[in-house]
């Protein structure tokens, strides 16, 4: 017999599900904005598609999905306590939600008043997050390195808020002056602060935990996150006063951090103490030789002067690195998060005596099946592969990248969907039970 | 009767130490504490032991990064054993 779990330090089931679940949803719609408009859309950086396809991909995949796992893995790794997390999820979720897509929206449409709106909307969802998260963690006990380094992705996350609701500000008030010399500094701040720094800092956590590794180095760990901010301050500096040199070093530096992650998380999964292999260490190996792929691009074109697209970066740093990472973390978060909640659940029917009408619940690994996760993963692989090389050759390969990350994102849905209805199947069945 | 049960959770992946260690702890013997290896803190553990009258105290293994003992509320013969361990020089 087991001594009684608790759900103390666990959020409610619904709380980092609705972010879970939002996030291939605007996955999603970025492919069909994709495959509806053509390899137009890449000509140049600024055409209003592509800037509403990378939104939907930042903010409603890779924001959504952050900000729920956060919410789910801050209890766990931190023993950090929000309170009211469905009231609170609720005002950070909803008005993510609707101002991701009214952002969207706005670029696609070309209505300035959107623009106001979405900006609105996306304050309120990040100012209640930052102020409650940052406050929670200043006042943890927790001396990891893992609170520092959130607390410095939330600093980045709210720099790269501010700029962008400047530059929102351009966009829907004529009277306003766009100032399109900060787009550079926005999506530095977002990519390699506040997703770079988030991603990495829970990485310390979850690689050794999950993946039964040793431990990242000590001074890799308490050096990575101050680095990759020094550095983003340097670029900042560069870029507002066109400091020629002093962006390359900065971005000289944070190649070399990603290097370094990259080459240490690769180690650390080959190195593993149960040569287990299982979707998300896939995963993230992909998402290490998506960073790998991104230095090297960025070496290639300094060192040999070969002209590439920007938005091969961009398909490396959001795809390749950032979607895959969160991607396979998702296949941890929710059957945990199940596990969890059907075991205390199964407690109180042991409460009132109730033991043959348990739930059997399963293994973590059965929750979302192992081959649905493979499949899922390759149909991601080829997605990634194609939008690399559909940067080069758009002609050729936009079609079929933008079919692949659509059908990789409805299989991720589907996927989640699935964990979630099994959930509720469980509950209802206890429900009638208790 | 042993005092001590020995549990190395420090190869197993989430939730396995978590289920190990509070059905190794439930299937405690009067006097007797659980000792409990683990390569990770784990952070989830330590409210579910108190919620459930256990008694716990944490401290770096010689092979393992954290070595948790626990024992069950009120138990002072397991108490004192694991105070006797924890006093003890040579570890």
């Amino acid at each position: 017999m087991r001594a009684d779990l608790s759900l103390q330090q666990a959020p409610p089931f619904s709380v980092p599900a609705r972010f879970l679940v939002s996030a291939p949803l605007f996955g999603i719609l970025a492919a069909l904005i994709l495959l509806w408009n053509g390899p137009e859309i890449i000509s140049h950086r600024w055409t209003p598609e592509i800037l509403a396809v990378t939104h939907f991909l930042t903010l409603g995949f890779l924001a959504m999905s952050m900000l729920g796992a956060m919410l789910q893995l801050l209890p766990v790794l931190m023993g950090m306590i929000i309170p009211r997390p469905i009231f609170f999820s609720s005002l950070v979720h909803t008005p993510l939600f609707l101002g991701s897509l009214i952002l969207g929206m706005a670029w696609l449409l070309q209505v300035d008043k959107l623009f106001i709106i979405a900006a609105a909307l996306l304050s309120l969802s990040f100012t209640v997050f930052i102020v409650v998260v940052a406050e929670r963690l200043l006042r943890s006990a927790n001396r990891h390195v893992t609170r520092s380094m959130m607390l410095l992705a939330l600093l980045a996350l709210f720099i790269t808020a501010a700029l962008g609701i400047t530059l929102s500000m351009g966009y829907g008030w004529q009277s306003f002056p766009l100032a399109r010399q900060l787009t550079d500094l926005h999506l530095s701040w977002g990519l390699f602060g506040w997703v770079l720094l988030l991603i990495i800092s829970v990485a310390y956590q979850v690689i050794p935990m999950f993946q039964i590794t040793d431990e990242y180095p000590v001074l890799h760990q308490r050096l990575m996150g101050w680095t990759v901010f020094v550095a983003m301050l340097n670029l900042s500096m560069a870029y507002l006063w066109q400091l020629e040199n002093l962006k390359t070093i900065s971005i000289a530096l944070l190649a070399v951090c990603l290097m370094v992650f990259a080459l240490a998380t690769l180690w650390l999964l080959h190195k593993r103490r149960r040569q287990l292999v299982d979707t998300t260490m896939r995963f993230w190996q992909l998402a290490m030789v998506s960073l790998l792929l991104l230095t090297s691009c960025w070496l290639l074109t300094h060192l040999i002067n070969i002209e590439l697209s920007i938005f091969l970066y961009g398909v490396l740093m959001i795809n390749g690195f950032a979607m895959t990472t969160i991607n396979g973390m998702m296949y941890k978060i929710i059957p945990f998060i199940i596990w969890l909640h059907l075991s205390v659940h199964n407690k109180n029917l042991r409460n009132k005596d109730k033991r043959d009408s348990q739930v059997k619940v399963p293994h973590m690994r059965k929750i979302i099946p192992e081959a649905a996760g493979l499949w899922q993963f390759r149909f991601h692989l080829v997605s990634v592969i194609l939008l690399i090389v559909a940067t080069q050759w758009p002609f050729w390969f936009f079609y079929p990248a933008a079919l692949a990350l659509a059908a990789s994102q409805t299989f991720l849905l589907f996927n989640l969907l699935k964990a979630v209805r099994f959930y509720n199947t469980r509950l209802n069945e206890l429900s009638t039970i208790i | 009767m042993s005092l001590e049960v020995l549990l190395d959770v420090s190869d197993m992946a989430p939730p396995e130490p978590l289920e190990l260690t509070l059905d190794a702890a439930e299937a405690l013997e009067p006097g007797q504490y659980l000792r409990m290896l683990h390569r990770r803190d784990p952070c989830l553990l330590y409210s579910n032991l108190e919620n459930n009258h256990f008694q716990y105290i944490q401290r770096e293994g010689a092979t393992t990064a954290v070595e948790l003992f626990i024992w069950r509320e009120g138990d002072t013969e397991a108490k004192t054993a694991v105070n006797s361990i924890i006093n003890s020089p040579d570890l």
